[in-house]
């Protein structure tokens, strides 16, 4: 084997390391890149997660915000009755302290005593 | 009390004409129109009763104001048990308004966090692509290959 042939044979195999490593090394950053995805991915469906968590806690929230609401108007409603109630029974008031005062301004009603004993009755106290 | 302090007491009764009894009474028998004392006792009797009538009167509209106060009371109690109820409810609604608008803050957050996450991906993604269409070799880039193959085989 002569020295010519021993070059071309040295080139050849620093060519084939070359290419060798160079795949290797290809190799590996590919390997690399798929990781990075492959975390990146996680990252990403966590960060997914956490948000779709706080997503439902927001909607049961709101889902609470409207059961109040809810009561709120059924309150409101109960308060309007009340209302209309209280203005009936503030007439009521008017008309019994009207009736008060008319009573207090007559100093004498003709009756009998019987129709008086009947009424002191009423009131709880009985003649006799 | 004797007949003549009342006599004293309701002279201003006195003098207004009495009003008739009920013959139940048995204050106005034939005999007692005869005797002057019998007769203003009669006449005493009878302003006592229209006194005590009216004072029956007004207790009775007493009682009837005293019970629609009552219940005008209670109504307005009721009412504000109702204020009271709806007030807390409003309280705990401001509270649960903050709180859902707290946790939307939150999730958007959270969700641009994730789309920032997502932009990543996409991006290390094209970054592989990238790499990986560097690492495949074109046709032409196989011809030129095979072509200096030959070269090199005939100059060996």
């Amino acid at each position: 084997m002569n020295i010519r042939t021993q070059i071309y044979i040295a080139a050849a195999a620093i060519i084939a390391t070359v290419c060798i490593i160079g795949t290797l090394w290809s190799k590996h950053k590919i390997a690399d890149l798929e990781r990075d995805v492959e975390n990146a991915k996680t990252l990403a469906a966590e960060k997914q997660n956490t948000a779709d968590e706080r997503e439902k806690v927001a909607g049961e929230y709101k889902a609470k915000n409207e059961y109040l609401e809810q009561q709120i108007d059924t309150l409101r409603a109960v308060a309007q009755k009340q209302d209309e109630e209280l203005q009936k029974l503030s007439a009521n008031v008017d008309s019994a302290r009207a009736d008060v005062s008319r009573t207090r301004n007559i100093r004498s009603a003709a009756a009998t005593l019987t129709e008086l004993c009947a009424k002191l009755a009423d009131l709880g106290h009985e003649c006799g | 009390m004797g007949n003549g302090e009342l006599k004293i007491e309701n002279g201003e009764l006195q003098r207004r004409k009495p009003k008739p009894l009920d013959d139940s009474a048995g204050l106005s028998d034939g005999r007692a129109r005869d005797e002057p004392a019998n007769s203003q006792f009669s006449i005493l009797n009878s302003q006592l009763a229209s006194a005590c009538n009216a004072a029956a009167d007004e207790l009775t509209a007493s009682r009837a104001l005293i019970d629609a106060l009552e219940r005008d009371n209670a109504a307005l109690k009721q009412g504000l048990e109702v204020e009271k109820q709806t007030t807390q409810l409003l309280t705990e609604l401001d509270q649960t308004r903050k709180s859902e608008s707290e946790s939307l803050h939150s999730a958007i957050t959270a969700k641009n966090e994730a789309l920032a996450a997502k932009d990543s991906v996409i991006a290390t993604q094209d970054k592989l692509i990238e790499a990986l269409k560097r690492k495949k070799s074109s046709p032409w880039k196989r011809v030129g290959d095979v072509l200096i193959g030959i070269g090199l085989g005939t100059l060996l």
